[in-house]
């Protein structure tokens, strides 16, 4: 299989950083309090926390969906705090959000063209890259002309993961990726990550399902109210996950 | 009899155009933009108006004077749009409904103010004249209007199916955040299509003076109608438009031959309520919001 | 004597989810129930079905020994049951006296009297200087506090919140629970949605852990939140011996 192939990026991966940001959505309210935290390429990191710990919003600002108060958003060397949601997937930023995010009433192949919206300009470059997705997804093929409304929870999150990848970003951010799937579902998901991270992405996963963000995970940052709480890797939490979740419920 | 029903079903396709053609604008600033355009009518009149002015003013051609028009309709919307739509955005809908009520006050007034209320009967040319098929009867300048409409709304059809742009539009439409997360300038093609729609409506004008004389006040009947398509047509598709406008100007037409004229309006209403309560979904379940 | 709520295998499912799959709750008097568990557990489309605001799909709901499970909402109202939402859904074009005049504008008895108790209850939470205030103009927590007393105005049997702490000033917090307790104090039951665990926990009498539809435990709050089933809920399920991580 070559490199385009299987999708993955021509340049290594950049580094991803949030610095010492706060945020919050409406006039007062403080969301996330000078939170840090540091995604590195070919790894994933995920970001645990309790509802309401500030993980959904952590992907807000790196997505570029919400604009912090104060603090910064790296990307390599580059400080693109105030670059728009389209211009950050210019940069290779590219998000999977929580829950069902596909057109509904768009088919699948137009789902997928409209991922790859930014190539546009060169319809060669995005009927290959519509292909390169239709190749690593071979199932995708059966129902590409079907709405993407009708389909079945694991199939809209399989056109999902195409609309994700199809540009060939570097780094993922990945919401909460198994919420409402059948369990065997969920174990494709995480191995679709893993292979993602061989193929040496940068990676941010936040997940409320502790036990296969662990299982999955190279680095581990976890939040508690909008701050930074605990952080080191894998084996720094493996077989303390009880302690962790009993540190929640009495925080 | 049954001649007369031809004749009203072939009047009420061609006028069923239309009313599709001079709805769609509406179809799809209410579709896309979830934006109630009380002032849809009153750019039907302006267009209507303004093409009147060349037409009989000037001397144009009346074929050739509807670019013009559209083209200036595109403009105008692209103006308001950054002019004051933008401005809206964050207002509540009961706001943007009063500036766009506010907005079809003045264009009515303008057009009194320059046009006065005379009844404008437009100048047609060439297109005068029937078409005279023996068992049927029609004027030329109707069966242009209704081509015309047709043509516009199978292209607007295309247009939202076939292309990337249309996907992008029906993409934004549905789920905004999702558009803009790739890639796409959400504020940008919202400005286009608020001016496709205005344009749109301008073409419905010249449809409309190409079919019936008009005067600045008729504006409100108008807006009625193209309300009525719109929630019969549903919307989301120009095709169903399209439809709704034909059903509706067949209903009107033959219920004109078969009932004294004044059931037309109640067969009508009829129709929509029987929908309506089918459907159960009201406008395809929109909330207007803002922009 | 009967329990204020309760619910016997109260079942719902959309599109072929069970979303509440066999749930069994029962509230008695002057208790403050927590329910915790994690997302898509069930707890808020639980909450939903207490107060009629969705039908149930089999199960038994009755309040205060009198069974309403399939009746509409209001009759759940009339029975004395009240709610407040996560996102506050107070009415934003009126003021906030006027807000508080709502849920009893149907019922007979003194104009003046209502207004009367409707600004008790703004002082009761601090809002009393607000009464004129459009509560579009009110802070996101003095909208909350706002949909509380409001909720109070019927003189509810049994008050079900839906995160009433989430996204509010400590401050704010503190007065939420504390008038919480205040009003529990006087017979009111409390039925409370928080994902804020510690906060939830010292407030209620007895707690509740939903996953996947079903009530995995239920006791003392410590007992709860130490119970292995819980921890267990909430580290989610990974898969044993997954290939290489690389």
């Amino acid at each position: 299989m070559t490199a385009t192939q299987t999708g993955t990026t021509q340049r290594s991966s950049p580094e991803l950083r949030l610095e010492q940001v706060t945020a919050g959505y409406f006039a007062n309210d403080v969301v996330l309090d000078q939170v840090s935290l540091r995604v590195r390429p070919g790894a994933v990191t995920a970001v645990l926390g309790p509802n309401g710990s500030g993980k959904s919003t952590t992907l807000r600002v790196l997505s570029g969906f919400l604009a912090p108060r104060s603090g910064r958003v790296l990307l390599g060397e580059e400080d693109i705090t105030a670059l728009r949601v389209g211009e950050r997937l210019h940069r290779g930023v590219s998000l999977l959000p929580q829950g069902r995010s596909v057109f509904p009433e768009l088919t699948v192949l137009e789902n997928l063209r409209l991922g790859a919206w930014t190539l546009r300009h060169n319809r060669a470059a995005m009927n290959g890259a519509v292909e390169a997705m239709l190749e690593r997804y071979p199932s995708l093929r059966a129902f590409r002309d079907k709405p993407a409304g009708s389909l079945s929870g694991g199939q809209a999150r399989l056109v999902e993961f195409a609309r994700l990848l199809i540009t060939r970003p570097a780094v993922l951010l990945i919401d909460e990726p198994s919420v409402g799937l059948a369990p065997v579902l969920v174990d494709e998901v995480y191995d679709e990550i893993i292979r993602l991270k061989q193929e040496g992405r940068t990676i941010l996963l936040v997940d409320q399902n502790v036990q296969a963000a662990i299982e999955i995970a190279d680095e581990v940052y976890t939040l508690a109210y909008g701050r930074n709480h605990l952080e080191g890797g894998r084996d720094r939490f493996e077989g303390q996950l009880d302690e962790l979740i009993r540190g929640w419920l009495s925080l | 009899m049954l001649e007369q029903l031809l004749q009203a079903g072939v009047n009420g396709i061609l006028l069923g155009g239309v009313y599709g053609g001079f709805a769609v604008g509406l179809s799809l600033i209410l579709g896309v933009l979830r934006i109630v355009n009380i002032a849809h009518s009153a750019v039907l009149i302006i267009g209507a108006l303004g093409y009147w002015q060349l037409v009989n003013g000037l001397g144009l051609d009346p074929l050739l004077a509807i670019v013009p028009i559209v083209l200036l309709g595109y403009l105008l919307g692209l103006g308001v749009q950054r002019g004051v739509a933008h401005y809206l955005r964050r207002e509540s809908d009961t706001t943007v409904l009063l500036a766009f009520f506010g907005l079809m006050v003045v264009i009515e007034t303008i057009a009194i103010i320059v046009w006065t209320t005379d009844t404008k009967t437009l100048d047609l040319h060439y297109l005068g004249g029937v078409l005279d098929l023996g068992f049927l009867r029609v004027p030329v300048a109707r069966v242009v209007a209704a081509g015309l409409s047709f043509a516009l709304l199978v292209a607007l059809h295309l247009f939202l199916t076939r292309t990337l742009t249309g996907s992008a539009i029906r993409g934004l439409s549905s789920n905004r955040d999702v558009a803009e997360m790739v890639g796409i300038d959400g504020n940008r093609l919202s400005r286009h299509v608020f001016a496709m729609s205005i344009a749109f409506s301008a073409f419905g004008g010249t449809a409309l003076a190409l079919v019936v004389p008009f005067t600045p006040q008729d504006h409100l009947r108008w807006l009625a109608w193209a309300f009525l398509v719109v929630i019969l047509g549903g919307l989301g598709s120009a095709l169903r438009t399209l439809v709704a406008g034909v059903v509706i100007g067949v209903v009107e037409s033959v219920v004109g031959v078969l009932l004294p004229f004044q059931y037309t309006y109640l067969v009508l209403y009829g129709l929509l309520a029987v929908v309506l309560l089918v459907r159960n979904q009201g406008l395809g379940g929109l909330k207007a919001r803002s922009l | 004597m009967s329990p204020m709520i309760e619910s016997s295998a109260l079942a719902k499912s959309f599109g072929g989810v069970a979303a509440v799959d066999g749930v069994s709750l029962r509230v008695e008097a002057a208790t403050i129930m927590g329910l915790i568990g994690p997302n898509g557990s069930g707890k808020t489309t639980t909450l939903n079905l207490l107060n009629g605001a969705i039908k149930p799909d089999a199960g038994e709901i009755r309040v205060d020994g009198v069974s309403l499970a399939g009746r509409a909402s209001s009759a759940f109202v009339r029975a004395g049951v009240a709610r407040t939402f996560q996102n506050p859904r107070t009415f934003t074009t009126i003021t906030a006296l006027d807000n508080l005049l709502v849920p009893v504008l149907h019922r007979g008895g003194s104009r003046r009297r209502w207004r009367e108790k409707g600004q008790e209850l703004l002082d009761f939470v601090g809002l009393g200087a607000h009464r004129d205030t459009p509560a579009s103009e009110l802070s996101g927590g003095q909208q909350k506090l706002l949909e509380f007393v409001r909720a109070l105005m019927t003189d509810p049997k049994v008050v079900l919140m839906d995160e009433p702490f989430a996204g509010v000033h400590p401050s704010v917090k503190e007065v939420m629970r504390d008038r919480i307790q205040e009003v529990n104090r006087s017979g009111t039951s409390f039925v409370i949605v928080s994902h804020e665990i510690p906060d939830l926990t010292r407030l209620s009498t007895v707690v509740v852990c939903m996953s996947d539809g079903r009530v995995i435990a239920q006791g003392a709050p410590d007992h709860v939140t130490g119970d292995p089933a819980v921890i267990e809920a909430y580290l989610g399920h990974g898969k044993a011996g997954r290939g290489e991580r690389g």
